[in-house]
């Protein structure tokens, strides 16, 4: 089943013709008649080994065994990086049609598999995921204590809500506005309880991926197995690893997937949502990758952008200002991809770099659609001491219905 | 040889994030994508200095050590003009050199720094009413390489080679040399002349060879008040090339090249798809041409510029003008499509300086070579831009043949296509290779006579231990 999952020497050619041209290290200048450098890991460390170009040359030097033991340490500091935001995709698919995320994941996979083994923090949460479902490490029983109890589930609903690790252990408030909007809304829809593990999103990102097949195998059966139609995903993270990385390990899901903006937009275009009660507040909004970029980048090609913004918009007294950095071009909040667990200094500076210009926009609030960009983006305000509120856009929708 | 002990001096130079040994960071540097023709070679540490004066001590020590030293502003040359020639070399990675440090808009100059790109410059200068010249080349290169290297310019086609006022270069033993009015006391960078010889044109195309520019003071030119683009069509060489001269000695374009058909579609091509779809959609030949300037001028020199065209064209040849595609105009704005040009594969374009009269004389012979290293002969092309208003005849030519480096037998094909057109060119007759490097300088080293005896003395007095980047213009000599 994972022979779909790309394999480094897929790439040998593109990466023997890297041009070196550096489109890949600049947002698109045509659009934001700016010059703005769109590689976190490149801006932080510098080398030209930290840009795209940087890794696709250490991919192909892998293969044509150039790599000494003495090595492998730096090799495997340098590919992990990089939160795999696709800023670099995105610019070089313009021009060469060169998929760098899959390169480096296919990269980082080729490193597990040559068993050098990842970074101390990514083992860990292999571990975790394990022996717990989730690479928090917390108890598995507990994933979904966080439910409110007035919350109603149905267990025969066609509709489930897959909530992800993040959410369930660490971003809350974000689990539950998403149950109680869709209680709001009267939409029945029922919760995969103890047969819902990690999606895998960290195994994959970081290469590891026969546990993340194993665990694709399970969370697709056990949803089969309800007879759901559509899962719905407040994690960008999770929405993506379904959306593109499960149907390469198992084939056709059986069910649909969407992310829970699509799935609002889509209930506000029906005139299900009603979203009366205002709130007067400036909102600036950050794009998640795994919804944006790496959407974009996928066969279907339309990235979800337009949706959280029309949610936004539709909230009576709400005001969106956009920062110049958004949609393809985002800047990423900087935790993917395994930083923010093992580069905890990187993904705070990628974040602060964010939370910077969100400031810039005048907004009180920087809303966003991931548990886990939400968790760096947390902590960066914090750092900084802004005067800045960071909410989901499932919060505000939620304040925003009676 | 850079060593351990290299490192910790450096590191105190830089501190140690911006200095490494490390096999993994070092491996980005070995090669650039024409590697089939400069093999890579790995250099034995990679610095990247903030200031001018790091440079200098960087390059103290260098001298001393009698340690190759390999500059790199952005790394975009393309041409292994980066990629060292001995072993243990110090790659001196500029690219955190990316400040512009003055955009003068009275002096119409602007200072910078040799990681500032194309891109940068440009958007920076159109925010404050000016303009750069911008060169052929992705917006992402280093301007000050590019004008160092005399690159070719999209946007000022009667002053097509030098933009450059003044530079400060930090010669091989560490030694800063400001050159143009920014040496004369108390004066500042401005002015290209001052009472000596000009020694920025000394140090121009020279890819390193002679030292490092730290700072460069370049031209900026006014946003025009009105332009109008336009493109004419060929279907002949001889008649696309009788335009120009009449047009350039009349100063009337401020862009103006030769293109084939090719070369266009690789100019507004989105996808690999699409530059198959557009084959056969242009003419032959296209002549771009914008003229710039107050609306009644440029309305007059467009009138003007049409009956040249009238007069020098056949009804059958062409000579309708057409709207530029949208992408064009952006592209001779902030080159971005340009990086189109790799969809192909590898990008192999051979450049030189030479007179648009022999146009037809060289693409020919470019076609008959492409052939018979087994290219069709509509894949090789062959482009032209006037870069000097007085003769209109002084061209920058790039002959372009696709392949990939992944694939041995294109390489082969492209090496055979690329080593005799050189020696063609020779015999037919050109001004000069663009950008010199190793290769072609090879075949004419021993034909330049007093000119290359005094060019190898003056790298000799300015480097006597040949540390600058050996080897890119002459032969490295056997110790």
């Amino acid at each position: 089943m994972s022979e779909k999952l790309d394999k480094l020497e897929d790439y040998k050619d593109q990466m023997i013709n890297c041009g070196h041209c550096a489109g890949c290290s600049v947002f698109n200048w045509w659009t934001l008649n700016k010059w703005i450098a769109c590689c976190p890991s490149g801006k932080k460390f510098g080398f030209l080994s930290y840009y795209a170009t940087g890794r696709v040359e250490l991919g192909r030097a892998l293969l044509e065994e150039e790599i000494e033991p003495q090595d492998i340490e730096a090799l495997k500091r340098i590919v992990y990086a990089c939160p795999v935001c696709g800023a670099c995709t995105i610019q070089c698919k313009e021009f060469k049609e060169m998929d760098n995320v899959a390169v480096i994941e296919a990269l980082r996979a080729r490193i597990i598999e040559l068993g050098f083994g990842a970074l101390p923090e990514h083992e860990k949460i292999v571990e975790n995921i394990a022996n717990v479902n989730n690479p928090y490490g917390e108890p598995h029983e507990a994933r979904f204590s966080w439910l409110p109890e007035d919350v109603q589930v149905d267990n025969q609903a066609e509709i489930a809500y897959f909530v992800g690790c993040t959410s369930a252990y660490r971003e809350q408030e974000l689990a539950k506005a998403a149950v109680k909007i869709l209680n709001k809304a009267g939409i029945p829809f029922q919760i995969l309880g103890s047969d819902e593990f990690c999606c895998g999103s960290p195994l994959l990102r970081t290469g590891f991926r026969e546990p993340a097949i194993e665990i694709a195998k399970h969370n697709v059966e056990a949803i089969r197995n309800r007879g759901i139609k559509k899962v719905i995903f407040s994690c960008a993270g999770c929405y993506r690893t379904f959306r593109e990385d499960y149907p390469k390990i198992v084939g056709d899901l059986g069910f649909e997937v969407e992310h829970i903006t699509q799935f609002l937009d889509n209930l506000l275009k029906e005139g299900k949502l009603k979203l009366e009660k205002p709130l007067n507040v400036v909102v600036t909004y950050h794009d998640p990758c795994h919804m944006g970029r790496h959407i974009v980048l996928s066969k279907r090609k339309v990235g979800i952008f337009d949706e959280p913004r029309r949610l936004l918009k539709a909230i009576p007294g709400l005001t969106l200002n956009e920062m110049v950095r958004i949609r393809e071009n985002a800047w990423c909040c900087g935790a993917g991809g395994g930083v923010k667990s093992a580069f905890k200094n990187f993904a705070l500076d990628t974040a602060l770099d964010r939370i910077e210009e969100a400031v810039t926009t005048g907004a009180e609030i920087l809303v966003s659609a991931c548990p886990f960009c939400r968790r760096n983006l947390m902590d960066a305000i914090k750092a900084k001491s802004e005067n800045l509120v960071y909410k989901d856009v499932l919060e505000l929708l939620e304040e925003a219905m009676e | 040889m850079a060593d351990e002990a290299m490192l910790k001096e450096f590191e105190a130079i830089v501190g140690p994030d911006r200095v490494s040994i490390e096999g993994p960071v070092l491996i980005a540097y070995e090669r650039d994508q024409h590697w089939p023709f400069v093999a890579p070679m790995r250099p034995g540490i990679v610095v990247q200095p903030t200031s001018t004066e790091e440079v200098q001590q960087i390059l103290r020590i260098a001298n001393e050590k009698k340690i190759p030293v390999v500059p790199m502003s952005r790394g975009v040359n393309v041409r292994g003009l980066c990629v060292p020639e001995k072993e243990g070399s110090i790659m001196l990675d500029l690219r955190l050199m990316n400040h512009i440090l003055e955009i003068n808009t009275e002096m119409m100059t602007a200072t910078i720094e040799p990681g500032v790109t194309h891109g940068q410059l440009q958007i920076a200068a159109r925010e404050q009413g000016c303009r750069i010249c911008i060169p052929g080349a992705p917006a992402t290169g280093s301007l000050l390489a590019n004008y160092m290297l005399r690159g070719v310019y999209h946007s000022i086609a009667g002053d097509g080679v030098d933009h450059v006022l003044s530079a400060e270069i930090v010669l091989a033993n560490g030694e800063l040399l400001k050159t143009g009015s920014a040496s004369f006391p108390n004066s500042p960078p401005h002015w290209r002349y001052t009472s000596g010889p000009d020694f920025v044109g000394l140090f121009q195309s020279n890819p390193g060879t002679m030292g490092v520019c730290t700072k460069m003071t370049v031209k900026l030119y006014p946003i025009a008040e009105h332009e109008i683009w336009f493109m004419v069509g060929f279907d002949t060489i001889e008649e696309a090339i009788s335009v120009i001269p009449p047009l350039m000695w009349a100063q009337i374009p401020t862009v103006c090249w030769v293109l084939p058909q090719f070369t266009v579609i690789k100019l507004i091509a989105k996808s690999t798809k699409e530059l198959d779809r557009l084959r056969g959609t242009f003419p032959e030949f296209t002549v771009p041409i914008t003229i710039e300037g107050p609306k009644e001028i440029v309305e007059a020199k467009a009138r003007y510029a049409q009956d040249i065209i009238n007069k020098t064209c056949t009804p059958k040849s062409g000579g309708k003008p057409i709207p530029p595609p949208s992408n064009f105009v952006k592209e001779f704005m902030y080159p971005r499509n340009i990086l189109g040009f790799l969809r192909q594969g590898s990008y192999h374009a051979l450049a030189y300086w030479g007179p648009l009269n022999k146009y037809p004389e060289y693409y020919a012979m470019m076609r008959d070579n492409g052939e018979a290293a087994g290219y069709p002969r509509e894949q090789v092309d062959l482009l032209a831009a006037p870069v000097a208003g007085f003769h209109g005849q002084a061209c920058y030519y790039e002959a372009e043949v696709p392949y990939s480096s992944a694939k041995p037998e294109t390489v082969e094909m492209v090496k055979k296509f690329h080593f005799q057109t050189l020696k063609d060119l020779v015999k037919i007759g050109i001004y000069g290779w663009f950008r010199p490097f190793q290769h072609p300088m090879q075949i004419v080293l021993d034909q330049l006579g007093a000119y290359g005896e005094l060019w190898k003395s003056i790298m000799k007095l300015v480097d006597p231990n040949g540390i600058m980047n050996p080897g890119k213009v002459f032969p490295i000599e056997k110790e």
